[in-house]
């Protein structure tokens, strides 16, 4: 048998003073899958990184060959990567029918994933459209906008960016960064909420994200294509022989950035959407400092629920100091 | 992992070490002992027996690396030609 692979955890430690939650340590701890490209050739890394990524598979592929045609000179405006956005669309369509459901009760909708699914990689814009305003699927959105904001604490969302106006923000991406980002100093949100820069005052975290998410798969379903938004990719040449590229995955902002010399990877650098998302001081940290904590299964619950609206892209784990 | 047992919308598989109940919705006809890869309690795609090796070998490539070994050869018999 082969042995046990450790994708990695988001780990939460909580510590609860007088009833509140008075402390989070969030940790976002996964392997360094860049140690084995370093060394590589760059046909050999393009050739590693579909056995290694089996979530958002095509994206991370599509930005390594970005990344290393950057190297090379050959960069890229905006612009839509259509395998990229199906593929981020399939996974807001599970996050949205099969997982969000229990979260408001209700049971997940699996026909309508499977059709929904269907539809998205026959572009079958029209019938999506339809189907995503059947009642099952509309009672889902309409849960969600009965969600009051009761947090005085409003989103901090990373900015539209693009290859070339990434540059702008971190000229050189490093170890340190990929592992713990920020934007301007602080812990920034990736994903739909930032791509349509929602700041709803009116609704609850949960809902706004999860509306987002809806946003986008209407959005898609009547035809538009937006620059910026779901499947966007872009790369710019960082420096010679070092390239920079970029993909808006469904759970957010994905940055490649690779050093070569000639057919050699010098070093290799991945900032994936769950560092941003679970920032140590970010929106998960916001929204549990001083909850109620009397009730250790309600809390409980209620970060599942903020988990899964954040949606890691590894398994997590909570601990009680 | 490999599929050991099929439940309507879920299996029980088995694989790298561990033993897991897997969505198996996003697939079409699963049976008994194909090959699927998992991620987050969901099979997402079914997998030949060629290519189940060469992920495996490939993610013990990345162990090996993360240990600190340096020659991957082994581990990616394929990649020798690029």
């Amino acid at each position: 048998m082969t042995p046990p692979f450790d994708t990695g955890r988001v780990r939460l430690r909580l510590t609860c003073v007088d009833g509140k939650v008075s402390e989070v340590h969030l940790v976002s701890d996964r392997p360094e899958v860049v140690k084995i490209l370093k060394g590589r050739s760059a046909a050999q890394a393009l050739k590693m990184l579909p056995l290694l990524f089996a979530l958002c598979g095509k994206a991370q592929t599509r930005v390594a060959e970005l990344a290393i045609a950057a190297a090379r000179g050959k960069q890229l405006t905006p612009e839509i990567d259509h395998s990229a956005q199906k593929e981020a669309l399939r996974e807001h369509l599970w996050r949205s029918l099969l997982d969000l459901p229990p979260l408001l009760g209700a049971t997940p909708l699996h026909q309508e994933f499977v059709t929904a699914s269907k539809l998205v990689t026959d572009e079958n814009r029209g019938q999506l459209y339809a189907l995503l305003a059947s009642p099952a699927i509309e009672s889902l959105r309409f849960a969600l906008q009965q969600q009051k904001n009761v947090s005085p604490n409003s989103p901090h969302l990373l900015p539209l960016l693009d290859a070339q106006a990434s540059l702008n923000e971190w000229s050189r991406l490093d170890a340190a960064f990929c592992r713990q980002p920020e934007w301007r100093g602080a812990a920034a949100e990736t994903g739909a909420i930032a791509r349509k820069q929602v700041t709803h005052a009116e609704l609850s975290f949960f809902a706004i994200h999860w509306l987002a998410r809806f946003d986008e798969l209407i959005e898609w379903a009547k035809g538009e294509n937006i620059i910026g938004g779901i499947g966007t990719v872009s790369a710019v040449t960082v420096a010679p022989n070092i390239g920079r590229s970029l993909v808006e995955t469904a759970r957010g902002l994905l940055m490649h950035e690779v050093v070569l010399d000639g057919e050699q990877i010098i070093d290799y650098l991945i900032v994936a959407p769950t560092e941003w998302n679970f920032n140590p001081q970010g929106a998960l940290v916001d929204q549990l400092i001083g909850h109620d904590a009397q009730d250790r299964d309600a809390l409980q619950q209620h970060i599942a629920q903020l988990v899964a609206t954040l949606d890691p892209c590894v398994p997590w784990e909570l601990e009680w100091a | 992992m490999q599929v050991l047992e099929v439940d309507g919308l879920v299996a029980w598989c088995e694989g790298r070490g561990r033993r897991e109940r897997l969505n198996i919705i996003l697939l079409e006809d699963v049976a008994l002992g194909d090959w699927v890869y998992a991620v987050l309690g969901q099979a997402r795609e079914k997998l030949t027996l060629e290519r189940v090796t060469e992920i495996n070998l490939a993610l013990d490539g990345l162990t090996a690396a993360l240990n600190g070994e340096t020659n991957l050869d082994a581990y990616f018999p394929n990649l020798k030609t690029y």
